[in-house]
């Protein structure tokens, strides 16, 4: 009898030590960082020091560990790209890793996931050509090349001088930003112009989350980056996290790439500095 | 009574379970921060590692490791000539094992440092052909290496040997005269063709013993071309090499399977700790024909799914650095044969290659001290794998070997490693009599040549990347660069 008790008393104790332990664990896995008011207004005094003025109402206080995000290539046949969007009859050259193809007046040029394509005599005339409307044709004609839009949004649209527009289409996946992910494309009333992009996918988010670094060790560094004028007051506009593909010259063929979590500060310059949030580490471009 | 036990059992279970989540907090890396992994760099504290390489030790003795450095360098044949018949062994073959122990201790007594070298040059033109005709150990390294490497192979540091000689190929060792007791070690210097004598004061009893044994010559006869006057360009439309051996009897080998052995993250897990890649790393890519790439640590490693491992550091001196595995203190600039260990710890970390891969060649950068290329190939029970890869992919095409290390200063600098596991299918009688091989070569060769002239024939197996089961094939190389014919062999 006495030693029932004892067990019960063990299992109970033991079911706390369980419970706390795991609540620790996930405590760890999803980290929530959170930055005191001291330590950005310190920061933003360091920043000043330095000829650079942020607001602080920019800066994140809070942060949790993210994982990699991976992202494929839906185009890894490059021949049936280059037909899908110049139809049959192509010729095709070979340069190394670069494959160029033409018909007529349009050349294709490819290079694993970045390409351009230039239409020197559009044909397709769009009747109701405004700002509104370029977005939707632009995905319809996405679409219909097989580039998948379904993380795409739309970043900018620019009017151009000849009437044209110019559509930029990033990607969003999980309310994050994949910020080297891009298409460009160039209408005027007589169809599709240009068009050059590097695309990938998101996949999915590994299962693993690691931490990241504070932004104000982030902008610590930002201090001594050579990449940034020196001679002149720089103002960041904006600070977001979000994921970067992680291009490499010795990697073209991809089928799938990491995406890793980066900080993206813009200055009022229409410069934009990267570093990668996990080792605070500048990524070079 | 019964209420008791289930409680027992739940106690076990939540004790258990909770030791469990204590190790995952302490020790994964993932939930500590990258500044502060306490419980995890202990596994990386130097001391740790030393006390676990000891423990290690205890379970690893007597695997591969150590032996196989001395394996590298073994040469392709022993050829003993017994007076009235001459014989070639191969690695696994109990007299190549016996003839070359003997061989090597009397060219360590020839190389020694303290050895006062008695040197003699030969100026007959047919000298070295008529040696050959003595009862001696004969051995082709097939590439030439410098003396002070060989020396170093034997654990010599400096020879005086190289005052001499700076590049060997071939050696021919012969029992001196009665009244010495004497040894006499004929060497060909591969930059002039010249040939060397040097009579070594050495206890030649084993080396009698040994060269006096009574051996059923019909399983293993052999002969030079130049014995049998294939190297006379006379009514030959075939004309050998003077030193070409030519098999009189039949050969007994073995059809093999290959096979890669990377099949699966386990695999790929241990290449990555090979090259100290994190498992976990996150900068993971896969190409179109699904190869792995992962970037790390100043280099890019390859994983090919038909098994090509490929690493390159970006940048000479950024790579791996293999020497801190092996010494205590860094050396400045690492000997040749440090830098040899090194590669093969290497090699032997991705595969157990004990006995199946042989150093072919090395090459040193005389601007760099301290920069070495060497270059192994597989060889299946003696019988050399040659690398002749069909592929899409331009860097398995340009494979010419299977391993092929690149080591500046103790740190690795390019590695390539056409991974393979061979295995024995079924024994085999090769039943092909010289003169039809001849036939053969003369069938498949440009019969419009004034002469074919053969620079080696032997047999070997191909590796093509392609066809699982391997053939043993006369293996001929012609006169010219790259010209090689595979030729297929009668079998019983």
């Amino acid at each position: 009898m006495y030693w029932s008790r004892v067990k019960t008393i063990l299992i109970i104790l033991f079911l706390c030590i369980n419970l706390f332990l795991l609540v620790s664990m996930m405590v760890s896995i999803n980290q929530t960082i959170t930055i005191s008011s001291d330590t950005v207004e310190d920061t933003v005094e360091v920043l000043k020091k330095n000829n650079i003025s942020v607001e602080k109402s920019l800066i994140p206080t809070r942060m949790h560990n993210m994982p990699i995000l991976q992202m494929q290539n839906t185009q890894q046949d490059a021949d049936a790209f280059a037909e899908r969007i110049l139809g049959e009859g192509y010729t095709e050259e070979k340069d190394g890793d670069v494959s160029k193809y033409t018909l007529g007046s349009s050349i294709l040029t490819v290079e694993g996931c970045a390409f351009s394509y230039i239409k020197a005599s559009p044909s397709t005339a769009i009747t109701d050509l405004n700002e509104t409307t370029v977005q939707e044709h632009a995905k319809k004609v996405l679409e219909r090349f097989h580039l998948n839009t379904k993380y795409a949004v739309v970043q900018a649209v620019k009017k151009q001088k000849d009437g044209g527009y110019t559509v930029a289409f990033s990607q969003r996946y999980a309310k994050k930003d994949i910020f080297n992910v891009y298409i460009t494309m160039t209408f005027t009333p007589q169809g599709l112009k240009f068009m050059k992009g590097y695309w990938l996918t998101p996949k999915k988010f590994t299962s693993e989350k690691y931490p990241i670094r504070h932004v104000t060790s982030i902008l610590i560094n930002f201090i001594r980056n050579e990449d940034r004028p020196k001679d002149k007051k720089v103002t960041i506009t904006d600070i977001s996290l979000g994921y970067r593909a992680d291009t490499n010259d010795d990697v073209v063929n991809i089928k799938t790439a990491p995406a890793i979590p980066v900080w993206r500060i813009t200055t009022d310059d229409g410069k934009v500095y990267y570093y990668e949030a996990m080792t605070g580490d500048y990524i070079i471009h | 009574m019964k209420k008791d036990k289930v409680k027992t059992l739940i106690l076990i279970l939540l004790v258990a379970n909770s030791i469990f989540l204590t190790t995952q907090i302490w020790m994964d890396k993932k939930l500590w921060s990258a500044d502060y992994n306490f419980f995890a760099k202990w596994g990386e504290n130097s001391i740790v590692q030393a006390i676990t390489k000891k423990l290690s030790w205890v379970v690893r003795n007597g695997e591969a490791g150590a032996s196989f450095v001395n394996q590298t360098y073994y040469p392709q044949k022993v050829v003993v000539n017994y007076g009235n018949f001459r014989a070639a062994y191969v690695n696994g073959d109990e007299l190549y094992t016996q003839s070359l122990d003997e061989f090597s201790r009397a060219l360590k007594a020839l190389l020694r440092e303290d050895q006062v070298v008695r040197y003699q040059k030969i100026e007959a033109e047919d000298a070295w052909l008529n040696i050959l005709k003595l009862k001696s150990i004969y051995i082709d390294l097939k590439v030439p290496y410098k003396t002070k490497f060989i020396g170093q192979f034997l654990g010599i540091k400096n020879t005086p040997l190289s005052n001499y000689i700076k590049e060997i190929k071939e050696f021919i060792l012969v029992p001196g005269d009665s009244a010495s007791n004497d040894v006499t070690f004929y060497i060909k210097d591969f930059n002039d063709g010249s040939v060397a004598k040097f009579d070594v004061t050495y206890d030649r009893t084993q080396l009698m013993n040994l060269l006096n044994r009574e051996i059923p010559a019909s399983t293993v006869d052999h002969k030079f071309s130049f014995e049998l006057e294939f190297d006379k360009k006379k009514a030959n439309k075939i004309v050998l090499d003077s030193q070409v051996l030519l098999p009189f009897n039949k050969q007994k080998a073995e059809v093999i399977k290959s096979t890669n052995p990377i099949q699966d993250d386990h695999n790929v897990k241990n290449i990555l700790r090979a090259f100290k890649y994190s498992t976990n790393n996150p900068r993971k890519y896969i190409e179109t024909d699904n190869t792995l790439v992962y970037i790390e640590n100043y280099s890019t490693l390859k994983i090919h799914p038909d098994g090509l491992i490929e690493y390159d550091a970006i940048e000479e001196g950024k790579g791996l650095r293999l020497y801190s595995d092996s010494y205590g203190n860094d050396p400045a600039t690492p000997s040749f044969q440090e830098s040899l260990n090194m590669a093969v710890k290497l090699i032997n970390k991705i595969q157990d290659t004990t006995g199946k891969l042989h150093l072919s060649s090395v090459a040193e950068d005389p601007d760099k001290p301290g920069s070495y290329k060497f270059v192994f190939n597989y060889y299946h029970n003696g019988l050399p794998i040659t690398m002749n890869l069909i592929s899409d992919d331009k860097d398995i095409l340009s494979l010419k070997y299977a391993v092929k290390v690149e080591v500046v200063n103790g740190t690795l600098k390019s590695y390539r490693h056409y991974v393979r596991d061979y295995e024995s299918i079924k024994p085999i009688t090769v039943d092909m009599p010289v003169p039809n091989v001849l036939d053969a070569i003369y069938k498949i060769a440009n019969a419009n040549a004034p002469y074919i002239n053969v620079k080696d024939l032997h047999l070997s197996y191909e590796e093509d990347g392609q066809e699982e089961i391997l053939q043993p094939q006369w293996h001929v190389r012609l006169k010219g660069v790259d010209n090689l014919l595979m030729i297929p062999v009668d079998k019983k």
